[in-house]
């Protein structure tokens, strides 16, 4: 059983104990930390995106950016650009200094959905439908790449090699150079593969699927290994730092498998019920083995994997847990939820 | 969330390219019903409303690995429909519109299957719009149109002013044969009230089969129907040999002579076609309004029978063309010819392949036996079976068990309980190559205790 705050030996001291932004209480889309952990930025269903201060609340800039709704929002990883993507059918880049715009990538009429830096923060991909670009930070193409027949659903750089990456659509992952317009690779699954997540050393490649299932590529071999049985369609996905576990959602417990030794092939996942309806956000810390988790129930729980228990919940909000997102050396976990609030707390000191 | 709000309700709008679906829609957002709506457009629409807010859409069909063969999804609905749902400024209602050629059932599935779109929103409706003048060059070839009718709560028979009576009636019978559940409307130019397309609850498990009492029938009885002033006296009935030993005659009060007076007449005929016939041999009287009588014509030659009604107007429904016996209305001073007429495909020559079969039985069901009868049913046959509602009545339960389904998708619970109401079983299944006498005795066979079963 999840145990209650005062029980558990880590300091648990809200810095900032929530956030709303006054007029405006809008689903929270995405939510990304500067590299410094200084700001923070959230992208909304309003259309708003919104950076501000850990340290003051001061909200700094409120963009009206994408006019019928945010869907995504990232630092770049040098922490001098954001990006932000909405429905207007635009990626927008600013001055992490000055939140002036700097470019405007333009997708025509379909949402751009998807966003990804490339490590060395001098490029950045934006998918919307079937169309995925690479474009430097002043906005200009610089690839187009075009092989996919169905809408992009996620995006991720391999995190082993800088200048590889992998898009996730119905029936399959195709795996990219930035380099080159067309894919090097296909890993066909028939299926609707709804997300896509590397372990940090890129050996697996996992993802989630619609019909309640995770399925999952050890790479290079493109052996396969399926998870299924799932409760609802399998939205998160999260690996731990040293690449040993991969926690799942697609219901309402959470679902840890581990990749050590043989398994996960044969062997029981490790499993968290915590929740009150179905888990709607998990985020491992950048460092160690501890479990973030959100549910659509509004609870916020931080798990220890090792001693297979809670150590941390909070249950201030009852509105779905949006996102969770670690800063760079874990040290705090910012929540954004479905009423508009972002809540921030400073786990490890 | 722990807060559970409303469902917003989706209305889909189908229909082949130039049935008129888009008039329709225009005229849905214009109207002033007050609602904030939503509309998912493909990406031929060409609708354009300022103050509403329209989303383009590519079709994007994804076959689901969950054990169902049939079942299919509407990817890009999921994750527009999840979206636009986290706005703050809700709408009331969504719109969904689909190309011409699209099968329905991934869009009906994609609300029984996204675990997301389930919580937050409720298919109102299949909304099918039919070109009358058009519709006969695709009904025969295309599956997507037969899907389009078959699958809808709601049919427009649209541009009725480019057809005749005639022919729009024989559609109509056409129409209803293969899907016996759907409310009907003739329009033209789209124009109908908004209260008969949208909030029709069509998937509202609470309203199965609450919209229609006449919806069991899937066919007219009667072949032929038309309005006499009866005058003068003596009215007499002749008729001469005809293909078959005695026809089904019906006469009722009507008021205005016109065409379009049938549909309610006709209406009310079916249902007096469902109680007994009161049999008459030559020379006997018609004595009465709505009893439906049953004339003997085994014997040879011209046979009369008096009709002993007051003078005033009245319509006739036989249940075969009166010309295939001759059949005249005599009186003293000649004949009397009917004001207008109307012919109804009967049945038997239709659409073998797209049909609805309906069965309506008292007696309470088993229910270990219907659900694995039912199971087998969806299994074997589910590609085949559309779209499926019933009312049942299950042995030692107080509460009526309501259900629906969309091929092997189902969804079924208690409802409230039977009360003063009599207890009896109604379900409809709609579907390609449906054998009824097989379905018929399989619904049998689930009976606890074996009392008599009609099928209608």
């Amino acid at each position: 059983m999840p145990q209650k705050e005062s029980a558990i030996e880590y300091k648990v001291k809200p810095l900032i104990s929530q956030w709303s932004t006054l007029a405006c209480l809008d689903y929270i889309n995405d939510l990304s930390w500067s590299p410094n952990a200084y700001h923070l930025v959230s992208a909304d269903a309003a259309g708003r995106v919104i950076a501000r201060s850990v340290l003051t609340g001061y909200s700094f800039e409120d963009l009206t950016a994408h006019t019928l709704g945010a869907l995504c929002v990232r630092f770049s990883p040098d922490g001098n650009f954001v990006a932000s993507a909405g429905q207007d059918g635009k990626a927008n880049i600013y001055d992490s200094n000055t939140y002036a715009k700097v470019a405007t990538i333009d997708h025509g009429d379909s949402w751009v959905e998807q966003i990804a830096w490339h490590q060395s923060s001098r490029c950045i991909l934006t998918a919307s439908g079937k169309t995925l670009r690479l474009s430097a930070t002043d906005g200009n193409l610089i690839r187009k790449f075009e092989d996919h027949k169905s809408t992009i659903s996620d995006l991720a750089w391999n995190p082993a090699a800088p200048d590889l990456f992998a898009t996730s659509s119905y029936n399959g992952i195709r795996l990219w150079s930035k380099d080159q317009t067309n894919h090097k690779r296909l890993l066909a699954w028939k299926g609707s593969l709804l997300n896509i997540a590397y372990s940090p050393n890129a050996k697996v490649l996992a993802a989630g699927c619609q019909d309640g299932a995770a399925h999952i590529w050890l790479l290079p071999s493109a052996d396969e290994l399926f998870m299924n049985g799932y409760q609802t369609k399998v939205r998160e996905l999260s690996w731990d730092s040293s690449s040993r576990y991969l926690a799942t959602g697609g219901g309402d417990q959470i679902t840890v498998w581990d990749f050590s030794g043989k398994g996960p092939s044969g062997s029981k996942p490790i499993v968290f019920p915590g929740h009150e309806g179905f888990v709607s956000a998990l985020s491992f810390a950048p460092k160690g083995v501890m479990l973030a988790s959100g549910g659509n129930d509004g609870r916020v729980m931080v798990w220890d994997v090792n001693k297979q228990d809670s150590v941390f919940i909070n249950e201030e909000e009852v509105s779905r847990v949006t996102k969770l997102i670690w800063n760079q050396d874990g040290t705090k976990l910012a929540a954004s939820f479905a009423s508009g609030r972002i809540t921030l707390f400073n786990l490890f000191e | 969330m722990r807060t559970t709000s409303a469902k917003v309700p989706v209305t889909v709008l189908t229909g082949f390219l130039g049935s008129g679906k888009t008039t329709l829609l225009n005229r849905i957002l214009t109207e002033n019903h007050g609602k904030r709506i939503a509309v998912i457009e493909n990406e031929f629409g060409e609708i354009g409303i300022d103050d509403a807010l329209v989303v383009k859409s590519d079709e994007e069909i994804f076959e689901m690995n969950n054990g169902c063969i049939c079942c299919t999804v509407r990817g890009d609905l999921i994750r527009i429909l999840g979206n636009l749902m986290r706005r703050k400024d809700k709408f009331d209602y969504i719109l969904v519109e689909t190309t011409g050629l699209a099968d329905p059932a991934p869009v009906a599935q994609t609300f029984f299957v996204d675990d997301e779109i389930q919580a937050q929103l409720q298919l109102d409706g299949i909304v099918t719009v039919i070109d009358c003048k058009h519709v006969l060059l695709h009904i025969d070839s295309s599956s997507e149109c037969k899907e389009q009718i078959a699958f809808a709560d709601v049919i427009l028979l649209n541009k009725t002013d480019l057809v005749t009576d005639d022919e729009l009636a024989q559609l109509e019978a056409r129409i209803r044969s293969m899907n016996a559940m759907a409310k009907i409307y003739k329009t033209q130019n789209g124009v109908i009230e908004m209260d008969k397309i949208l909030s029709v609850s069509g998937f509202d498990l609470d309203k199965a089969l609450a919209t229609k009492p006449t919806f069991l029938q899937p066919e007219y009885p009667f072949e032929w129907g038309g309005i006499f002033d009866f005058k003068g006296e003596h009215r007499t009935l002749v008729l001469d040999e005809g293909p078959d030993p005695s026809i089904d005659l019906l006469l009722l009060k009507a008021d205005k002579a016109e065409s379009a007076d049938f549909d309610e007449l006709a209406e009310a005929a079916v249902r007096c076609f469902s109680s007994n016939k009161k049999q008459i041999k030559p020379g006997g009287s018609i004595e009465r309004c709505d009893q439906v009588y049953k004339l003997d014509l085994t014997k040879e030659g011209g046979k009369a029978f008096d009709i002993v009604l007051e003078s005033g107007r009245y319509a006739m429904f036989t249940q075969h063309k009166p010309e295939e016996f001759s059949l005249a209305l005599c009186t003293t001073n000649g004949t009397i010819e009917p004001l207008c007429s109307i012919t109804y495909d009967a049945g038997h020559s239709h659409d073998s392949e797209v049909t609805s079969v309906g069965i309506e039985s008292d007696g309470d069901l088993d229910q270990k036996k219907f659900n694995s009868w039912l199971g087998d049913l969806l299994r074997e046959k589910g590609t085949d079976i559309f779209r499926m509602k019933g009312i049942l009545s299950i042995a030692g339960e107080n509460a009526r068990f309501v259900f629906q389904g969309v091929h092997m998708l189902f969804d079924g619970r208690p409802d409230r309980p039977w009360g003063d109401e009599p207890r009896n079983n109604q379900l409809i299944f709609i579907g390609r190559n449906l054998n009824r006498a097989e379905l018929v005795e399989g619904f049998n066979s689930c009976l606890k205790k074996n009392r008599q079963l009609s099928t209608k």
